[in-house]
């Protein structure tokens, strides 16, 4: 199902983030994935996610959908040429994988092969360029396909990033080579969330906000020094700071709730990025449902 | 932490020095700075050093530093020195400490980038955050702090525990109960501690460890009561671990009821492998850090735990065989390292103060916890009949009890200020707490009893008049101060009758002429016994011989670590169901054995008696019996004490042989 229909349908969306197994074992996965299942809409699987390498999002999302959980898969463009993008967008719509992320992905700086090639072969305007034309029956260069994929194209965004404007222009192009929503990086100030939706009102299309829970204060530094554009409000910090780890979980989930209750309205969704805390992500959707 | 260096450390874990100097200047001459370049090392000299703060910069291998942060995390004492994460990635232009996706996980107390910008100011902006957790540390070791432990050493607090008892099964009320008690004493601050018995009465029930465990996370300090019946020396050291490990710090240490007959299947098999005074001595090395030999031969020292560890004592006994040999064994469980003592039940008042004039009469300082075991009628007369062992209560205060009980509150309010009464004169008389029972207590009840408790005790003197239980013919280790109807600081006369049975003359005659190295015979036996244990077809008829003799007349057990030295020439492997080789357990009632009431005399009276007719009876409280090796189960004791090997030979300094003909076995 496409997330963009969900959505028009006025459902409040809820994915989440998991992350494919760093080895072939994918029990953890699919426990994590069956634990998920009844609270979100769909499960969202990282492409070597913050550029660790990881099994490919492709074989996961694949294995969700055996189980009736609908996937989301990331495609980036740091890893693979048109050829490698193409022919993964085509091989994901044969298994029935239609909602797809598209991304320029974190540089390998930041990851654990820290020496890997940036490929960057197109960008991620290109690429939704190329996937509009795969499902209008070509490839980029014209040769015919035999049979269409059917697909729901989002792409990536940061609202807190300045200047705002640069990246206003290529979610406009974007949209208007066939993206259908909006998946944003972590966002923990309401004012900087209304300013982004405000800015892209007039565009038909589908946002889905980021929430990164916030496990420590260190975590909460770590995310300020190294998350471009995100920001956590001292007000945050100072609630985590000091406090031992048991409590600091309770403290953690109660500010997620409380946040997403407030972005609510600006939204169409929020999308868990659980960082290894899988185990609480229902709990926090428990407490939003319970008004 | 457990430094004696009047600096303390950081520590800082860096592949380059450069993290190290910036930490050097932000510090100065306040912390003594120590340096590990790589995992290994980072996580044993934190374990070792136990620095005030731990910072972590870049390692090789990449992902190694985020694996130590992550072990760091998880030690039990690791945890608790707050951790700085330093990245200077952007400072040096050189990898960062975590990636992207380790950085998301991480759970420091705090992290900090350093970038090109900071430069010369970096070691500025260090100090900052580490003079935060240096803070930090001190805050976190004093919720370490034991509350029970200051609240029994410290003059000036009343330490109250309140005594709950697990049943049997998993999921039944009882626990239920016992956990809703908890909660309630936690949240009401009046009580230190919550202790729970350890299979009461010999019976199966759930784990006092595991429930003192939760009863730690309800926010009160529990106190777990920790029975020799049912535990090897093993199983025990197992346990202490865990307990550590999960903070759980407050000991009682016991000998245990006999187990009860409602084990599976039958009853279950007594162990018994370390009695109380033994019980003190393994928790007072762990506390040193026990020793442990490596492989390699060299030894390692394990991290010290930190127990408060008491005992029990009961002062409540009838005779003066009884009594002498609590008194004797308390001596030794002192010596051991015992830090409190909770007394057995009883409501005499002058044997309680009995306790307390002998520990200042003997120069102790220990502290002592008076029992205030809230009595209904039908308890009374179970124990008034000896149904619970050691538990005395005489027939004038059941008769008393069967009064107050025809009340209209059936004696509620009666068995409620008896308590209460029982509090102010253990307060008056200088115990340094109290440890409050009773079946089917509330918390409303036992704050009732510290509140009235409290408003009684500057009268405490005018109640001990009514807390007279004597025993028949019972023994009094001091005179009676007839002024206040306690006791004055003059022993008593001790007229028991001392008891020399001819087996008893024998013996000692036997022991003189061949154990003695004194004695010719013993010089001439040396020979034979390493030329018997040269052979095995030798040591196996030696060994037949031996437990023939030792079977008929001391019902020897073939333990092979013989005790018949220690205990009066009475065997304690079989004259003892529970093979107390330092004096008595609280059991014994009137004399007789808690197994046996009635039918057999407690061994260590009859050792008693028996010394006592030499004028050796002291000897009890000097001899410092080791436990039982069972290395030796099924050898002859007698090869083991002429070869230097078994706890008597040690003792009266019989080296083993030097082996000049190694191969001759």
């Amino acid at each position: 199902m496409h997330l963009s229909e969900l959505a028009k349908s006025g459902e409040f969306i809820i994915t989440c983030e998991l992350a494919s197994p760093k080895g072939v074992n994918v029990q953890d996965f699919l426990d994590q994935a069956d634990q998920l299942k009844s609270y979100i809409h769909a499960i969202s699987i990282g492409d070597n996610p913050r550029a660790t390498m990881r099994a490919g999002s492709w074989a996961m999302c694949h294995l969700l959908k055996s189980r009736d959980i609908e996937p989301i898969m990331e495609l980036a463009t740091r890893d693979r040429n048109r050829i490698a993008l193409q022919s993964d967008m085509l091989g994901a719509a044969i298994l029935g994988i239609e909602n797809i992320i598209l991304s320029d992905g974190h540089d390998p700086s930041v990851g654990d092969h820290t020496e890997a090639t940036r490929v960057q072969d197109l960008n991620c305007i290109s690429l939704a360029g190329a996937a509009k034309t795969l499902a209008g029956g070509h490839d980029m260069t014209g040769h015919a396909l035999d049979g269409t994929p059917s697909l729901c194209l989002g792409i990536t965004a940061n609202p807190g990033l300045e200047p705002l404007e640069k990246q206003l222009d290529t979610i406009k192009e974007a949209v208007a080579q066939g993206a259908q929503f909006i998946q944003t990086q972590p966002v923990y100030d309401p004012a900087v969330l209304e300013r982004f939706v405000d800015s892209i009102y007039n565009l038909d299309v589908t946002i889905i906000v980021g929430h990164m829970m916030l496990k420590s204060v260190s975590m909460a530094s770590f995310i300020n020094s190294n998350l471009e554009g995100v920001t956590v409000p001292d007000a945050m910090m100072k609630q985590l700071e000091g406090q031992p780890r048991n409590i600091a979980v309770e403290t953690s989930l109660q500010m997620s709730t409380n946040l997403i209750k407030t972005i609510r309205p600006l939204c169409h969704g929020i999308h868990f990025i659980p960082a290894s805390w899988e185990r609480y992500v229902p709990r926090i959707i428990e407490a939003l449902t319970d008004r | 932490m457990a430094k004696s260096k009047e600096t303390g450390s950081i520590l800082v874990v860096s592949n380059t020095t450069d993290l190290l100097d910036m930490v050097k200047e932000a510090v100065g001459n306040s912390l003594e700075v120590i340096h590990a370049s790589n995992q290994k090392d980072g996580l044993e000299k934190a374990r070792k050093e136990l620095p005030e703060v731990v910072v972590l910069g870049y390692i090789e291998p990449q992902g190694s530093a985020f694996e130590l942060h992550q072990k760091l995390g998880e030690g039990w004492i690791t945890k608790s020195i707050p951790l700085l994460v330093v990245d200077t990635g952007p400072l040096y232009n050189s990898p960062s400490v975590l990636s992207m996706e380790e950085g998301l996980q991480i759970e420091a107390d705090e992290y900090i980038t350093l970038s090109a910008e900071d430069g010369r100011a970096s070691a500025s902006k260090l100090a900052e955050p580490i003079a935060r957790l240096r803070e930090r540390l001190s805050t976190r070791l004093k919720e370490r702090e034991n509350i029970v432990k200051a609240a029994i050493l410290d003059p000036d607090t009343f330490c109250i525990t309140w005594e709950q008892i697990p049943g049997r099964g998993a999921f039944e009320m009882q626990q239920e109960d016992l956990i809703e008690n908890a909660r309630r004493a936690a949240r009401s601050g009046k009580i230190h501690a919550v202790s729970v018995t350890d299979n009461p009465g010999g019976n199966p029930a759930i784990s006092t460890e595991m429930l003192c465990t939760e009863v730690k996370k309800l926010g009160i300090e529990p106190l777990v009561h920790l029975a020799f019946r049912d535990k090897s020396r093993n199983q025990c050291e197992s346990l202490l671990y865990g307990l550590a490990g999960l903070d759980v710090r407050n000991l009682l240490l016991l000998t245990g009821d006999y187990p009860g007959n409602t084990g599976f299947r039958g009853m279950s098999r007594p162990v018994f492998d370390l009695d109380s005074v033994h019980g003190l001595q393994l928790v007072e090395t762990m506390n040193q850090g026990i020793e442990q030999a490596l492989p390699s031969g060299k030894t390692t020292t394990l991290a010290p735990t930190d127990f408060f560890a008491g005992t029990s004592v009961s002062p409540f006994k009838q005779t003066e065989a009884e009594l002498m040999g609590q008194y004797y064994k308390l001596q030794k469980k002192i010596e051991a390292g015992a830090k409190f003592i909770i007394t057995q039940v009883g409501y005499d008042a002058r044997k309680l103060h009995e306790l307390l004039t002998w520990l200042k009469v003997n120069g102790h300082r220990v502290p002592v916890l008076g029992n205030i075991y809230i009595l209904t009628y039908g308890t009374a007369r179970l124990m008034n009949a000896n149904g619970i062992p050691g538990c005395v209560v005489t027939d004038k205060l059941v008769a008393e009890l069967d009064n107050e009980r025809k009340s209209e509150d059936k004696g509620r309010s009666a068995r409620l200020t008896r308590a209460a009464k029982m509090y102010a004169m253990f307060k008056g008389m200088g115990c340094a707490g109290v440890h409050i029972g009773g079946h089917g207590i509330t918390y409303s009840q036992v704050e009732h009893i510290i509140d009235e408790g409290e408003e009684l005790t500057p009268n405490w003197r005018d109640i001990v008049a009514e807390f007279d239980y004597p025993q028949d013919n019972g023994f009094y280790y001091f005179e009676k101060n007839p002024a206040d109807n306690l006791n004055l600081e003059k022993p008593s006369a001790k007229t028991e009758k001392p008891k020399r049975p001819l087996i008893a003359i024998f013996a000692r005659i036997a022991h003189t002429l061949l154990f003695e190295p004194k004695s010719p015979i013993f010089k001439m036996l040396l020979p034979f016994a390493r030329f018997v244990d040269r052979s095995r077809a030798r040591r196996h008829a030696f060994l037949y011989l031996e437990h023939l003799a030792k079977v008929v007349l001391f019902n020897c057990q073939n333990c092979g670590d013989c005790a018949l030295f220690d205990v009066g020439y009475l065997c304690p492997m079989s004259q003892c169901p529970k093979n107390q080789r330092n004096g008595p357990c609280g059991g014994s009632y009137q004399g007789w054995c808690e197994v046996y009431p009635n039918e057999k005399k407690c061994v260590w009276v009859r050792a008693y008696l028996r010394l006592k007719s030499y004028h050796e009876e002291e000897s009890i409280a000097e001899n410092l019996v080791p436990p039982c090796n069972w290395e030796f189960w099924e050898t002859s004791s007698w090869l083991n004490f002429y070869l230097g090997r078994d706890h008597s030979a040690v003792k009266m300094g019989i080296k083993p042989p030097q082996d000049k003909k190694s191969g001759d076995s």
